[in-house]
């Protein structure tokens, strides 16, 4: 009965905290609910009808567009990584300077990146439209034009992990190469561009698999704090991501519990499907 | 999970051509280009005074004022402010006593009522002007503050005050840097107040001898101001840092800091021990039901945080613990994920040595605190650096589990400046490195520490 005890104390907070919210959750998901009145007894049971709304809700169409669109940043990032991990995976003597130096955004304030560049997005003063008339190119009004929105969140998100950890990943795994299979491909007269597809890249798929895998599960359940920092995901709706959706919908709007968590429910079996679909191509396509 | 190791410091060993190494250093230098412009840009902007902003936004250089040895500065328009917050003005500068009869207006509009001129070329020298207060008709209230229009010249001049009244006297405790050009309300607070009055100046007044209390409005007598003559290097110094000192005193960033460093700490001691202790368990001890449970808690780690986050506000409701420390701390602090990555680390530990201590009659507390914790220790390090720099960035959660000021995370916080000062570029970039650079810091100087564990742990982004 001892080793009980040791699992209490988690498996307590586990149940609190997690198991109870899952469950509550997926009830409240059938219910309608005000936030302002939390009392148990202004629940008021709606059946199927927050899924129908929610189908028919135009804001959250497009914040389901807005989400995929963001995504391309995840495979924007993940070469933008790779190809920085080869960089300073070369025999340089002050690479370490250039690892920290990139590796700063990730290891700042999240919150303070995305402030520095709302403020380099501004279409007067801003750095970047600054730089662009440098080159006679007149900038958009970038987080002002729904148009450009995107491209600008994106841009962001890319500069912020250009460095962090993906690359870092990449970095360990490029560092577990061993020398000997380029030595071999060398000797086998095999040019730089053949060693990297036929030697780097297939060893590295495991790597990248993850990143992917990771990459978009993260994405569909990620982008409130840039769209709240930068934002607030507009213009007219344009950065808000389906996290976004969720959160607004719950805490600033309408406050409205049960329409909230039957998104989340929604957003959860999105992940899973597409979550299994990888794994399912994964087996196929990774060597390990 | 992966268990590749990262070697932060190594690189691969050998030569380049002089081709390669031009190559690759040029894009090196490019992407460093990338990295270092925003943050360049920041800085600079961060330096820049409300002067040099306004005037010059888009300059790489913030401008400082020149240094001044003589010149002049002048008030206008004294007033106090009683216990009741009735405002009682003290003082136009339409008496013929100091010759002047100029109204706040047009004061305002440049010309001044009260000039105190300086000339600082003769060394020792300091400047002296002195007001008398004359309250419009009989104030028996107690005064809080008094307050005047100054015109400032930016010289960073230090002015120190004094109000001399009947049977009391009030002095500044600390002198107030002209750092300012143009006019601006300077207020002097007889007695500590909490509420900062925003765009205005702030000087904190020590009751000095014989009573030292707050005395009513008519026992007023004089306002007498002293300017004392500062350093270049000085007033180079206070502009650069004017942003800084700026958004540092109007929002409570000190208290955000308290907060973050008290919730992180609390939440990483609760995870890591709460997780070890379960993680043993599974991992190491028998009892029914034991794989069951794990497998939930594995499935419980695919839950977005989108789902828990509603039951998990309205639980906070229920236990009156919303805005508070314990709505903070409290949800994130068993976690599903450390006790899953500290099972698979005890997994890998030999038997052996527990079973020693066993047969030596420890009890299973005892091999878990003496065994298996200190064989432990770098697994329990990542999961504890991680787990303090995920709470440390936290930002979701506690955006919607807080509401007062004096419960804001630092990241909250930041946010909520941002909501107050909007386009005031050179105070967000101020507030923002203010948040920034210690992590920063710390980072730069224990970057093995840091790395050592990312790839091991598997990461969350």
């Amino acid at each position: 009965m001892t080793s009980w005890a040791f699992l209490v104390p988690n498996l307590f907070g586990v149940l609190l905290f997690v198991v109870f919210p899952v469950i509550a959750s997926f009830l409240l998901a059938f219910t309608h609910w005000s936030g302002s009145r939390v009392e148990v007894g202004a629940i008021r049971w709606a059946g199927l009808e927050n899924f129908r709304d929610l189908l028919s809700d135009e804001n959250f169409w497009q914040s389901m567009y807005n989400t995929l669109v963001l995504m391309l940043g995840v495979p924007l990032r993940l070469f933008g990584c790779l190809g920085v991990a080869l960089l300073v995976n070369q025999r340089i003597r002050e690479i370490v300077a250039y690892r920290t130096l990139l590796f700063l955004p990730t290891i700042s304030s999240a919150t303070a990146i995305f402030i520095l560049w709302q403020a380099l997005y501004n279409p007067d003063i801003g750095l970047i439209n600054r730089l662009l008339a440098g080159l006679m190119i007149h900038g958009p009004n970038w987080l002002g034009d729904p148009q450009w929105s995107k491209t600008a969140l994106i841009i962001t998100g890319v500069w912020r992990t250009l460095g962090g950890l993906t690359m870092l990943l990449y970095l360990a795994a490029l560092q577990g190469i061993s020398e000997s299979l380029y030595e071999a491909a060398e000797i086998d007269g095999a040019s730089a561009w053949q060693r990297f597809w036929r030697v780097t890249w297939p060893l590295l798929s495991p790597t990248t698999f993850f990143i992917l895998v990771m990459g978009v599960i993260g994405g569909f359940q990620g982008g409130f704090q840039q769209a709240y920092v930068m934002t607030r995901g507009g213009p007219a709706g344009s950065t808000s991501t389906i996290d976004y959706f969720i959160y607004n919908e719950a805490f600033f709007t309408s406050q409205r519990m049960g329409y909230a968590s039957a998104a989340a429910w929604v957003l959860f079996a999105i992940i899973l499907a597409v979550t299994m679909v990888q794994w399912r191509y994964g087996q196929k396509h990774v060597h390990y | 999970m992966s268990t590749t190791k990262i070697n932060w410091f190594g690189y691969r060993r050998g030569r380049l051509n002089v081709v390669q190494g031009t190559v690759l250093r040029l894009a090196l230098l490019a992407c460093a280009a990338g990295m270092v412009l925003p943050l360049a840009w920041m800085t600079s902007t961060a330096l820049k005074d409300e002067r040099a902003f306004q005037n010059d936004p888009l300059g790489w250089v913030p401008k400082v004022p020149p240094y001044i040895v003589a010149g002049s500065l002048a008030i206008d328009h004294v007033y106090a402010v009683t216990e009741d917050f009735e405002d009682v003005p003290l003082e136009d500068f339409e008496s013929a006593a100091l010759g002047l009869t100029v109204s706040p207006e047009a004061a305002r509009a440049g010309r001044f009522g009260l000039r105190l001129g300086y000339d600082f070329r003769a060394a020792g020298t300091r400047a002296r002007a002195s007001v008398p207060l004359e309250p419009k008709g009989p104030t028996r209230d107690c005064v809080t503050l008094v307050g005047f229009w100054l015109k400032g010249d930016g010289s960073g001049h230090n002015l120190s005050v004094r109000i001399a009244g009947r049977g009391v006297q009030y002095v500044s405790a600390e002198s107030l840097p002209i750092t300012f050009r143009g006019w601006k309300e300077v207020v002097c607070f007889l007695r500590p107040e909490r509420f900062e009055p925003l765009g205005k100046a702030i000087i904190q007044m020590r009751g000095e001898q014989p009573e030292g209390g707050l005395v009513a409005g008519e026992a007023l007598k004089s306002l007498e101001l002293t300017l004392e003559p500062t350093t270049r290097a000085r007033q180079v110094w206070m502009c650069l840092t004017d942003s800084f000192r700026r958004a540092w005193s109007s929002m409570p960033f000190g208290r955000f800091y308290l907060n973050s460093l008290f919730v992180a700490i609390a939440v990483t001691i609760g995870q890591t021990l709460t997780s070890s202790l379960a993680a043993y368990a599974f991992a190491r001890l028998e009892f029914p039901g034991r794989d069951r449970i794990f497998l939930t808690y594995l499935a419980t780690m695919m839950i977005p945080g989108a789902v828990l986050i509603v039951p998990t506000f309205l639980l906070m409701r229920w236990l009156d613990w919303f805005d508070s420390y314990w709505a903070l701390i409290a949800p994130a602090m068993f976690s599903a994920y450390g006790t899953f990555m500290l099972r698979q680390f005890f997994l890998t530990l030999p038997r052996d040595l527990e079973d020693a201590a066993r047969i030596d009659g420890c009890g299973k507390l005892r091999v878990w605190l003496h065994v298996i914790l200190p064989l432990s220790k770098p697994a329990l390090a990542t999961l504890a650096t991680f787990t303090f720099l995920g709470t440390w960035e936290s930002f979701q959660w506690p955006l919607f589990a807080t509401k007062s000021m004096d419960m804001r995370v630092l990241q909250v916080g930041l946010s909520a400046f941002q909501d107050k000062f909007g386009v005031q570029y050179n105070l967000m970039m101020a507030a923002a490195l203010i948040v920034m650079v210690p992590t920063l810091i710390v980072f730069v100087f224990n970057q093995r520490f840091f790395t050592r564990g990312i790839v091991l742990s598997g990461m969350k982004e």
